[in-house]
């Protein structure tokens, strides 16, 4: 009898340890260690480094917040935006939404090096980018979470808006974990309804990154509560779509996440580059940072 | 940061992994009329942070000798059910002959699998059949080779894409110490040796990026 009662304890030891893990709140890999953004001068690593001759002076460098609502409370977000503020009214702007790592000052050579889209940026490129740091993610307050994603780059949108932007002029990219917000916001636009889609190596969904590690068909939901789901929310969209994969992406299969995303597009004006010897990091730079620019350029140019 | 990263990486090994759970429950029958309770832990090899080790999955299970041939068990495999997922297990071990010296002994071992997440109640059911063959080396130590198979009876997953494998076939090597009343084990897979490894979140160790080594160790107390 006592042997049952050992197993009995043991069982419930167990159970009150169910439910203990879930995915979601391990799956962001946000730095918010960070005093100051330092932009040129972080020195810790990023995913390529840039030619002197892609430097911006700080006269088109502007740092700022913006308020971002979640749940009732509203958090301050940092952002940065390259290009002449004066000429939002003007310009195309790139809403560039980075990937999971860190914060802004990893992401800022991608951020220049679209910033440099027609020429060295000297105020009349006609293009200015704008990059946020999502709740939780470098100076930004708050913890990261889908629907901060949203709000956050929904609030980016609002303060293009307010400046003088209109949907005509707006590119919404999203790289990696990105694409969760660029291709939400386009498929359903909030603040501003953006006028082309330019997503690099995207993700399918959660469900997607489970089955591909266990080889079955495993259910999202044993893993993670994540209702990111970029192969479903790109039905949606119809505006003129660029995707860019690496064929060699070690984290984001190709096959598996990118081509599926591509393939369930629901609109009829897209173009997939699919850059041999690219990972999932370095695909500006193996590509070639001048055939990325001109690519991307030339699309944004003849839709 | 590091720390929190290294974790991070932890937990969705551990998730994605579930599946490769154990060792061979029961590669011979138990004496009629005992029961055998055990704990295993193992699983797949792989790097984190330039560090090698076998994923700490875990179950619980409990058998009983119910004839000479026959012994019927249960599990519940305990990482899953952190994670919110309730992995059960049923099954048993048929011996289908005895070893005669170097001629082994030949078991069937068919266990179902059954899975769903207390969040959405999502359910799945595996099959799973597992062959061993074993030798008995002395004081009722037996050294043991067989397959494990899963069986995926979907034929889509996510976003209609084919599911290429429905049998998920592993080849194992093992070696079962008998302490007195104990069985203590230890295994080593070669996961879905047909399934290539590279370009995945997870940093499996498998021959030429293909399939996942796994490393098992099991401690079982008969009574």
């Amino acid at each position: 009898m006592k042997k049952v009662y050992i197993l009995i304890t043991c069982f419930a030891m167990i159970l009150i340890f169910t439910n203990c893990f879930r995915l979601d709140d391990f799956l962001y890999n946000e730095d918010n260690t960070i005093k100051s953004y330092k932009l040129d001068n972080y020195k810790g690593d990023v995913d390529f480094k840039l030619a002197a001759s892609y430097d911006i002076s700080s006269t088109y460098i502007s740092q700022f917040t913006l308020q971002s609502r979640f749940e009732g409370k509203t958090k301050k977000i940092y952002a940065v935006y390259i290009g002449d503020k004066t000429k939002i009214t003007t310009d195309t702007v790139i809403l560039y939404c980075h990937g999971n790592k860190d914060h802004m000052d990893f992401y800022w050579p991608r951020a220049k090096l679209l910033a440099n889209m027609n020429g060295p940026m000297d105020g009349t490129t006609g293009y200015g980018v704008l990059m946020i740091d999502y709740q939780g993610y470098g100076l930004s307050q708050g913890t990261p979470n889908e629907e901060a994603l949203y709000n956050d780059v929904n609030a980016a949108m609002k303060w293009l808006k307010s400046q003088g932007l209109t949907n005509n002029r707006l590119i919404m990219y999203g790289f990696s974990m990105g694409t969760a917000p660029a291709t939400e916001l386009t498929a359903n636009p909030k603040a501003m309804n953006p006028r082309i889609l330019i997503l690099e190596a995207p993700f399918a969904s959660a469900e997607v990154m489970v089955q591909d590690s266990s080889v079955l068909a495993l259910p999202g939901s044993f893993f993670t509560n994540l209702k990111i789901d970029n192969a479903k929310e790109i039905r949606k969209v119809t505006q003129p779509f660029l995707w860019l994969h690496g064929k060699k992406d070690d984290f984001l299969r190709i096959s598996t996440h990118g081509e599926v995303v591509y393939k369930n597009y629901g609109g009829n004006s897209s173009l997939a580059i699919r850059v041999a010897g690219a990972g999932h990091s370095n695909l500006p730079e193996v590509f070639g940072f001048q055939n990325y620019l001109t690519t991307i350029e030339n699309f944004i140019l003849s839709n | 940061m590091a720390k929190r990263k290294l974790n991070c990486l932890l937990l969705i090994v551990i998730s994605l992994s579930l599946v490769h759970c154990s060792t061979s429950r029961l590669t011979k029958p138990i004496p009629k009329g005992k029961f055998r309770a055990g704990l295993d832990i193992g699983g797949p090899i792989v790097t984190i942070s330039d560090t090698i080790f076998p994923l700490p999955l875990s179950s619980l299970s409990l058998a009983y000798g119910l004839q000479e041939k026959i012994s019927i068990s249960g599990a519940l495999h305990t990482t899953a059910l952190l994670f919110g997922v309730v992995q059960l297990e049923i099954g048993g071990v048929y011996e289908v002959f005895k070893p005669k010296k170097f001629i082994p002994g030949f078991s069937v071992s068919p266990y179902l699998h059954l899975m769903f997440d207390t969040w959405e109640t999502n359910v799945k059911l595996y099959p799973e059949v597992d062959l061993n063959f074993y030798w008995d080396i002395k004081n009722g130590d037996i050294v043991y080779i067989g397959l494990t198979n899963w069986i995926e009876f979907a034929t889509r997953k996510a976003h209609g894409q084919s599911q290429d494998q429905n049998l998920i076939w592993s080849p194992h090597v093992g070696y079962t110490f008998t302490p007195a009343m104990w069985q203590l084990s230890l295994e080593m897979k070669y996961l879905s040796p047909g399934v290539k490894n590279s370009n995945l979140i997870v940093n499996y160790h498998g021959i030429n990026e293909y399939g996942a080594l796994g490393l098992y160790l099991s401690a079982a107390r008969l009574f």
